[in-house]
């Protein structure tokens, strides 16, 4: 290994972390949209009246374009 | 779930791998020494943005056709990704650049059109969020289809100006190329953020479906 190896290892770090922390972002919020959506739902008698694209979602598969 | 699950254990097995292959299975470059690995991830980051402007560019063109909110969804997601992966691509390129070219930054063809390409899809994110809904979607469509132009001019710059950006080493000149293994390790790092890509496309899109209905059953019990 030569001695710009801190500049390697400098750009792969800050891939990693931008991912893992835009991952992060995204799984919290989905997880936070899905309980709003259950708790919506729960003060709403009668039939969920999710469309078929948020049910996908809200069970983590992803909606049918 | 399941899906989403097996793809993402997929996604990290083939990070350990693009690893590997990026540190220890490709060859040291003659020239530039161990730096120049940042090539197997920073090209990937370029394809991947190219990748998601055209979804924006398709979604907004679909959007303004039909009028169907699910291509500007579609679209939105593809541009916040596509700005994600541009800056990474900058990122690492700037710190690809500083050893090698003494400087962090030059106003070379490819890094300015590159610039001009990351302000036009930050436009979009700002005009699709700041006008009304149904306004701010169309205006920001009309964006994601004029923005597009860019594209071409971005992958053409090392070919139609002098520039300090390295050649093409795929569909380069005569004496472009790449050996093999670095060949090899270029394309699974490109396949592997390929498939990043959609899977954090498909689950921004899940997203916005969960925003859209939170919102309509809000507003309904607001209303009584």
């Amino acid at each position: 290994m030569d001695n710009n190896t801190g500049f390697l290892f400098a750009g792969y770090a800050i891939i990693w972390l931008a991912f893992f922390g835009y991952c992060y972002r995204l799984s919290r919020r989905l997880d936070y949209l899905r309980r709003r959506l259950d708790a919506l739902k729960r003060g709403e008698a009668g039939e969920p009246r999710a469309s078929p694209e948020v049910a996908a979602a809200q069970t983590g598969e992803t909606a049918p374009l | 779930m399941r899906i989403n699950n097996l793809t993402l254990g997929l996604i990290a097995a083939g990070m350990v791998a693009a690893l590997y292959l990026a540190f220890l299975y490709a060859p040291t470059e003659a020239m530039m020494g161990d730096v120049q690995r940042i090539f197997y991830f920073h090209v990937p980051m370029a394809w991947v943005a190219f990748l998601a402007f055209g979804v924006v560019f398709a979604g907004s063109v679909l959007y303004l056709w039909k009028g169907e909110e699910r291509w500007d969804r579609l679209a939105y997601a593809a541009a916040h990704l596509g700005v994600i992966f541009t800056s990474l691509n900058v990122v690492t390129g700037i710190l690809w650049a500083k050893p090698i070219w003494g400087t962090w930054w030059v106003w070379d063809p490819r890094l300015t059109t590159t610039t001009v390409l990351w302000i036009i899809y930050i436009a979009y994110l700002v005009v699709h969020n700041a006008a009304e809904t149904g306004r701010g979607s169309h205006f920001a469509a009309v964006f994601g289809i004029v923005g597009f132009v860019d594209v071409p001019v971005v992958y053409m710059s090392i070919r139609w100006w002098r520039t300090m950006h390295p050649a093409p080493v795929i569909a380069g000149g005569s004496d472009s190329g790449l050996a093999p293994s670095m060949l090899f390790t270029l394309l699974f790092s490109v396949g592997l953020f390929t498939l990043f890509f959609v899977y954090l496309l498909r689950q921004s899109l899940s997203l916005s479906h969960l925003e859209a209905e939170v919102e309509r059953l809000s507003q309904e019990e607001r209303g009584g």
